[in-house]
């Protein structure tokens, strides 16, 4: 039972962070149909901001929040401003693969900037861990899944109830009807690719509680977020979310009571079932 | 020629600038030079590793082609390879990018454009399996540190790899040998799990620990691969913890051991010994990555810096002017010692010959005391692997490595049952 406990915990954490990159992913293919593969690089640079401001500073990487969302928020609009924008009006494969070049230029880049030595933040403020009955819940897991809840609400929040969110939402389902009732969808598409980046920003932040940082770190998740993003269905945010938390959790559950070598062929077998009996994934006939 | 034209040519001239760079960068001098091929990651995730373990194989090289006679290491006393009147020896470097198509690719080159003698470099063993097709064809030595027992056990046909490191089998020897040690001091050791990556490394290893588990007499409790670069090794500690082995023997790279670390610490678990096998415990990440967590924890090794040795004492002093700052480490060691004997083999045959070069390469006449590895002589067997090479376990106390095996090169003690974390 302790186990299982355990398992289920640690699943629910990691399966946090596969959603958030997904619900970024998600996000950016529904309005405007592009594969985002620069997001796991998004969450790099957060993690790099989350290191230094908390190395620089002494002070727990979650004051670091509100600088990784909005440092990633102002980069996202510049890339979509200088770079998607214009591929928007190319070819689809232009439009594709322009997010995979942009990949390989900030993981560059950044191995150019600061190296590829491995960095920890090693006082988070949030060291030890808290015993609840057979339960050890690491006190500096707690924080990157309240970051992730909080995005989660938010995210949902501003989509569903605010008037730019519900723009969004109109952009994605039909861009020229959004454009016949004055919806400026030039905005939304900014928004989106801004707000995709900016949420990366709170992964990467999260994340850099535990994982070590360096440039091609983001590729290691970025596999996980598309899976996920497929899992719960393209472009919807909320099967982004359930994508995301049911990998980590088949992640955890296959590799303690299967076998660790094999715990992503049981991510990978889940993902094919769930194709089997839902095409376009869980969420994806809404 | 219009602005955008003149743009143009520019970048093209920087990328095929910047390419040249990358494919082979090489250290020129004026001439009588021979070339060695060194094949090291010098982009890719691996880069700072394969750049540090650069550095210090040209430092090396610089010690050989100046003269320093104040280094008590071969060759340092002369200016080049006295036996080829002081004929300097170049670094050919060649980027593996971490790929074995590449090396494989890249040791092609070196050897038919480049006319390298032999090829060494940072290598694993399974890069150094699909190199050696490369060289064997080519009939030139490759001087490999990697590991796997299966590259000189005879297995495979290799008439032109000589290894002078340790195999597999001689580092878990002396882990097992070490936990022997502490069951005699009190502190009672009877299982064991393993935790490898699953690529040539740490499958090679855990198929010597599994054999030699039942030779020394310890129960093995769990026995788990994981995917290297893995996201989450969560359930793998979970699964630790519920066998909860009294030993953890552990063969992984950087990126994995400083997750692991950082998980075991976050489930609160940690074994009365941890016996890591190379790999990333003996990067200059792991130190700088996990601060104090990493306090405890042994590593095998085929050096260490405490060894009492004249020329490592040099070493050190050296080659932060080559690192910016960093220290030399086990990692590098093994490939700089390598590239050391090649250079001795050359000036040993006094020829470039092929032939020549690999009957030296059997039999080297070096003074061990003048080379900055732990081993007192050098006797290369029917499959030209060193069966005289001796290695080290190194424990972190203090914030730095130690060596606490063998007896006769320890310089402290060890600490067997180490406390859990909350009591650190």
């Amino acid at each position: 039972m302790a186990t299982l406990l355990q398992a289920l915990y640690e699943g629910i954490i990691n399966g946090t962070i596969y959603a958030l990159i997904a619900m970024g992913i998600a996000l950016v293919w529904g309005v405007m149909g592009i594969l985002s593969f620069s997001q796991g690089e998004f969450l790099m640079i957060a993690m790099f901001v989350a290191y230094f401001f908390s190395t620089a500073t002494g002070l727990p990487p979650v004051l670091a929040l509100p600088l990784c969302m909005g440092v990633l928020f102002v980069l996202g609009l510049g890339i979509y401003k200088t770079i998607i924008y214009k591929a928007l009006q190319g070819p689809t494969l232009s439009q594709r693969l322009i997010t995979f070049a942009l990949s390989l230029v900030l993981v560059n880049g950044m191995l150019m900037l600061f190296g590829g030595t491995f960095k920890t933040i090693q006082h988070t403020g949030m060291e030890g861990s808290i015993n609840i009955g057979p339960l050890v819940i690491a006190k500096n897991r707690i924080i990157p899944f309240i970051i992730a809840v909080c995005v989660f609400v938010f995210m949902l929040w501003f989509l569903n109830k605010t008037r730019q969110g519900k723009a969004i939402r109109a952009t994605s389902m039909d861009k020229t009807a959004a454009e016949h009732v004055g919806i400026n969808t030039e905005k939304s598409y900014a928004l989106a690719f801004g707000l995709s980046a900016a949420v990366a920003g709170a992964a990467g932040c999260a994340l850099s509680y535990y994982y070590y940082c360096y440039p091609s770190v983001g590729g290691n998740f970025q596999l996980f977020g598309f899976i996920a993003v497929v899992m719960g269905g393209f472009g919807s945010v909320e099967g982004a979310i359930v994508g995301g938390l049911i990998m980590g959790l088949v992640d955890s559950l296959t590799g303690v009571y299967f076998n660790t070598a094999f715990k992503y062929l049981g991510v990978c077998l889940i993902f094919m079932l769930i194709l089997q009996f839902k095409p376009k994934g869980l969420f994806g006939g809404k | 020629m219009n602005l955008k034209k003149a743009i143009s040519v520019v970048m093209i001239g920087t990328m095929v600038g910047t390419l040249a760079a990358g494919m082979a960068t090489t250290t020129t001098y004026a001439a009588d030079t021979i070339k060695i091929g060194w094949l090291a990651p010098l982009t890719g995730t691996a880069a700072e590793n394969g750049q540090q373990v650069t550095w210090a194989a040209e430092m090396i090289v610089d010690l050989i082609n100046e003269e320093h006679a104040d280094v008590n290491m071969l060759l340092a006393a002369d200016a080049g390879l006295p036996n080829l009147d002081g004929a300097q020896i170049e670094l050919v470097e060649a980027d593996t990018k971490g790929d074995t198509t590449v090396a494989t690719s890249e040791a092609r080159r070196l050897i038919s454009e480049e006319g390298c003698v032999a090829l060494t470099g940072q290598l694993t063993s399974g890069m150094s399996k699909a190199i050696s097709v490369i060289t064997e064809q080519y009939e030139v030595p490759l001087v490999t540190a990697g590991s796997a027992v299966t590259l000189t056990d005879g297995s495979e046909d290799y008439d032109w790899l000589f290894r002078y490191n340790l195999t597999d089998d001689t580092y878990i020897d002396d882990s097992y040998k070490l936990m022997d040690e502490a069951n005699a001091a009190g502190t009672e050791i009877k299982t064991v799990a393993f935790l490898s990556e699953d690529s040539e490394f740490g499958a090679n290893i855990v198929t010597v620990e599994e054999k030699k588990a039942e030779e020394y007499g310890y129960e093995v409790v769990e026995n788990m691969t994981y995917a290297a670069n893995s996201t989450s090794l969560s359930s793998e500690v979970i699964k630790l913890k519920e066998a909860n082995p009294d030993c953890l023997m552990v063969a992984g790279y950087a990126t994995d051991v400083i997750l692991l670390i950082n998980t075991m610490s976050d489930q609160d678990w940690f074994p009365k010994m941890l016996i890591g096998q190379r790999g990333g415990f003996v990067t200059a990440d792991f130190f700088s990555a996990l601060g104090d967590k990493v306090e405890y924890i042994f590593s095998t090794g085929g050096w260490a810096e405490d060894i009492q040795k004249d020329c490592i004492q040099s070493l050190e002093e050296i080659y932060p002017e080559y690192s910016k700052g960093i220290a030399f480490n086990e990692g590098m060691s093994k490939d700089c010692a390598d590239v050391l004997l090649i250079a001795s083999c050359i000036n040993q045959a006094g020829t470039t010959d092929s032939a020549a070069l690999a009957e030296a390469l059997k039999a080297p006449d070096a003074d061990c005391s003048q080379i900055f590895m732990p081993w007192t002589s050098i006797e290369m067997n029917e499959y030209n692997q060193n069966t005289a090479a001796t290695g080290v376990i190194m424990q972190v106390q203090g914030g730095s490595y130690k060596t606490v095996y063998p007896e006769e090169v320890k310089t402290a003690d060890a600490v067997f049952d180490a406390p859990t974390w909350s009591e650190r």
